[in-house]
């Protein structure tokens, strides 16, 4: 299984992957996003507190949850570009990061929307919203490095070793907001382990939204992924060139 | 170690800059900032402890490319490098020169500069003990951006904006301790806190930043 | 003994390079006894610069009282030669023998702070290995007299002889020079090759570079031009 596994990282049988499974995922994630959003807007009751803007919903906890989980996955890939030095791991984070960026950009906007109608202001102090604001900063530094430091492999190692110093004090920030103890927010939409989930009529087209949000997540970072060994391979064979005519 | 240390502390101070921009930055950025709000006394008072905290992180933050880029270029890295000394050591060495140059002497200025702010000496002195509590993890944090900063030769100021996000949680914990004290809550643990991830940074930070180092001794 | 050499954390070391612990213990064993020991050995060594090979499949063998003398034009990878064999860079295929105690190496900077004066920089450069202070090579080069001197005010001459004093004085056995003799006057090139002639009849290992022809006499020639290599990585 493991040897399966890093077969993939070998960038020719990266590449077959991404152009055999791309249509595919493409075709699912759209599938489950308009199923999901479609059913959401339009199939669902509108909350007796909130009116209908409770359907930002759909757009909301999905990407909040995807700019999250974009940063863990940022993290593996950049553990296992330090730890094993593969190439795949490392252009996969990059590619990822600007994906994650508009996932937090998205929740950020979309909760700003939501909160004007709810609490009166676009934007409240409170430990979610900063701690989403203190993750989009990361990601801004993140991107930073790969846009000004131009020797690749340098940009890869500085980029792995932020990433990894980055999320330990993202989390003690997200520990240190929560103790100004003031939140507007509302408590996690949904969990494992509580029994006050929302309304099931909810539910069904929210998991269905996230499914999506994940398919398309994937689906984004392959193709992106591809692209950068693509571009990695045309400069190689610049320089390359550059080289036998020098 | 000490080698180390008394070389680059006698460089500073005979360059003069070394010791002086800190400083200076400070003190600015101490005097601007009430000035843009006007003579609200009371608000002074308010956000005093954030003014100082912030103005000891960007103080210690926009000269960071005075740390390693030096030794990049005048070839001492490479010397060290190739030498018995471990490349941890060096490291451990300018977070020390780094805390001593800025983060002592802006801790001992804080509480003068609270007074003009119109924050009582008491209060003062707890900021600034909380300062010297959390300045050693600004020093490892700024000799990572440092350790950046040696890839950056468009002679911007990527370093500090690259690490100026990590500087938040320091940040946190200073002001909250400082406000906490005019409360009347308890203040220690939050200094505490403080304490506990500068010893953390410490210690673990010279590993990180000899990676990069490595890593441009590399290009 | 020292946090560099605890190496708990696997991730932060490079694990391409490769260095013989064994080599080291036998060294250091032998420290005392047998000088014959030392040497300095490459084989089939390829370093990379940018993804791409600059030589490959170098070797040569050093033994002590062995001096090598490095020749190549611009680009043929003298430095990195040099920067590899003093792990400096991990970019290389092949293996590598060096004791790294007994190397003094100084680059083609001479790593002087210029806001320092040169006694300073003397004093720090011995500190930093535990050596007792002497100025024997400062005086050897005719520069001690301006040990009271801030380095910004010397020429580029006077900075190499004082760069070279300090990585020298530092008494070690094998000697990792790039371009030493760079900047240096007539006298300064002759008292230079005078001394890396007295180091190998003490048993010492030179190996130096230069795209000059030689001026001191070595045992042994490499032209790196010769190894120059146009295959591409992968």
């Amino acid at each position: 299984m493991a040897t399966r596994f890093w077969k993939f990282a070998n960038p020719h049988h990266f590449g077959k992957l991404v152009t055999a499974s791309t249509p595919a995922l493409w075709s699912l994630s759209f599938l489950f996003l308009m199923t999901g959003l479609l059913w959401g807007f339009l199939f669902t009751p509108d909350d007796f507190r909130q009116g209908s803007t409770v359907k930002i919903i759909f757009v909301h906890v999905p990407s909040a949850l995807m700019a999250i989980n974009c940063w863990l996955m940022m993290l593996v890939s950049s553990i296992i570009w330090m730890v094993r030095r593969h190439r795949i791991s490392i252009l996969a984070a990059k590619a990822a990061a600007p994906v994650g960026l508009s996932f937090t950009l998205v929740a950020l906007i979309s909760g700003g929307l939501w909160g004007q109608p709810m609490w009166g202001t676009f934007w409240a102090w409170d430990p979610r919203l900063t701690s989403f604001l203190i993750l989009f900063l990361h990601y801004i530094t993140y991107q930073l490095i790969w846009i000004y430091i131009a020797d690749k492999e340098s940009a890869a190692n500085i980029s792995s070793l932020v990433c990894l110093v980055g999320s330990v004090f993202a989390l003690l920030s997200r520990y240190a907001v929560n103790l100004w103890n003031q939140g507007l927010h509302q408590g996690a939409t949904l969990s494992l382990d509580q029994e006050t989930n929302i309304h099931n009529s909810y539910y069904i087209p929210l998991v269905i939204c996230i499914l999506g949000f994940v398919l398309l997540f994937i689906t984004l970072v392959l193709v992106r992924t591809r692209t950068e060994i693509i571009h990695n391979q045309i400069e190689l064979m610049e320089k390359q060139r550059r080289k036998q005519n020098a | 170690m000490l080698t180390l240390i008394t070389r680059d502390l006698r460089a500073n101070f005979r360059l003069g800059s070394g010791i002086w921009l800190p400083l200076t930055m400070f003190l600015t950025i101490v005097v601007l900032i009430p000035i843009g709000i006007g003579p609200d006394i009371d608000l002074h008072s308010k956000i005093a402890p954030a003014i100082l905290w912030i103005g000891v992180v960007f103080s210690l933050f926009l000269f960071l490319d005075r740390i390693f880029s030096p030794d990049l270029e005048d070839g001492s890295l490479d010397r060290i490098a190739a030498s018995d000394l471990p490349l941890e050591k060096y490291v451990w060495s300018k977070i020390i020169v780094l805390w001593i140059s800025s983060g002592l002497l802006l801790t001992i200025l804080a509480p003068f500069l609270g007074l003009l702010l119109n924050l009582p000496l008491q209060v003062g002195l707890i900021c600034s003990s909380s300062i010297l509590a959390g300045s050693p993890a600004l020093a490892a944090i700024g000799c990572l951006g440092g350790g950046i900063g040696t890839f950056n030769r468009h002679g911007n100021l990527l370093q500090t904006v690259i690490v100026l996000p990590l500087s938040i949680p320091i940040l946190i914990f200073g002001t909250k301790s400082v406000i906490a004290y005019s409360n009347g809550e308890p203040y220690l643990p939050w200094v505490l806190q403080l304490s506990g991830i500068s010893l953390a940074s410490i210690a673990i930070f010279p590993f990180l930043i000899s990676y990069t180092l490595k890593t441009v001794l590399e290009e | 003994m020292s946090i560099g050499n605890l190496k708990l954390l696997p991730i932060l070391f490079h694990t391409r390079q490769r260095i013989d612990f064994r080599h080291m213990a036998e060294i250091e064993e032998t420290k005392t006894s047998e000088v014959d020991l030392l040497s300095v050995s490459v084989k089939n060594l390829t370093c990379y610069r940018n993804d791409f090979p600059v030589f490959s499949d170098v070797s040569f063998q050093l033994h002590a009282g062995e001096q090598l003398f490095i020749m190549g034009s611009n680009g043929s990878g003298k430095t990195t030669l040099l920067k590899t064999l003093m792990g400096l860079s991990s970019k290389f295929e092949g293996d590598i023998h060096i004791p790294p105690h007994e190397t003094a190496y100084l680059g083609h900077l001479n790593g002087l702070k210029p806001e320092l004066t040169v006694g300073d920089n003397h004093r720090f450069w011995l500190k930093l290995e535990n050596l007792p202070i002497s100025h024997n090579l400062l005086k050897y080069f005719e520069v001690d007299d301006l040990a009271e001197t801030p380095v910004r005010l010397l020429s580029e001459g006077q900075k190499r002889k004082v760069a070279l004093a300090g990585a020298l004085e530092t008494g070690k056995r094998i000697w990792v020079l790039d371009e030493p003799f760079n900047g240096l006057d007539q006298k300064g090139q002759d008292l230079l090759a005078e001394l890396i002639q007295r180091h190998c009849e003490k048993m010492g290992i030179v190996v130096l570079t230069s795209h000059l022809e030689s001026i001191s006499s070595p045992t042994q020639y490499l032209a790196l031009d010769e190894y120059r290599s146009l295959k591409t990585a992968n």
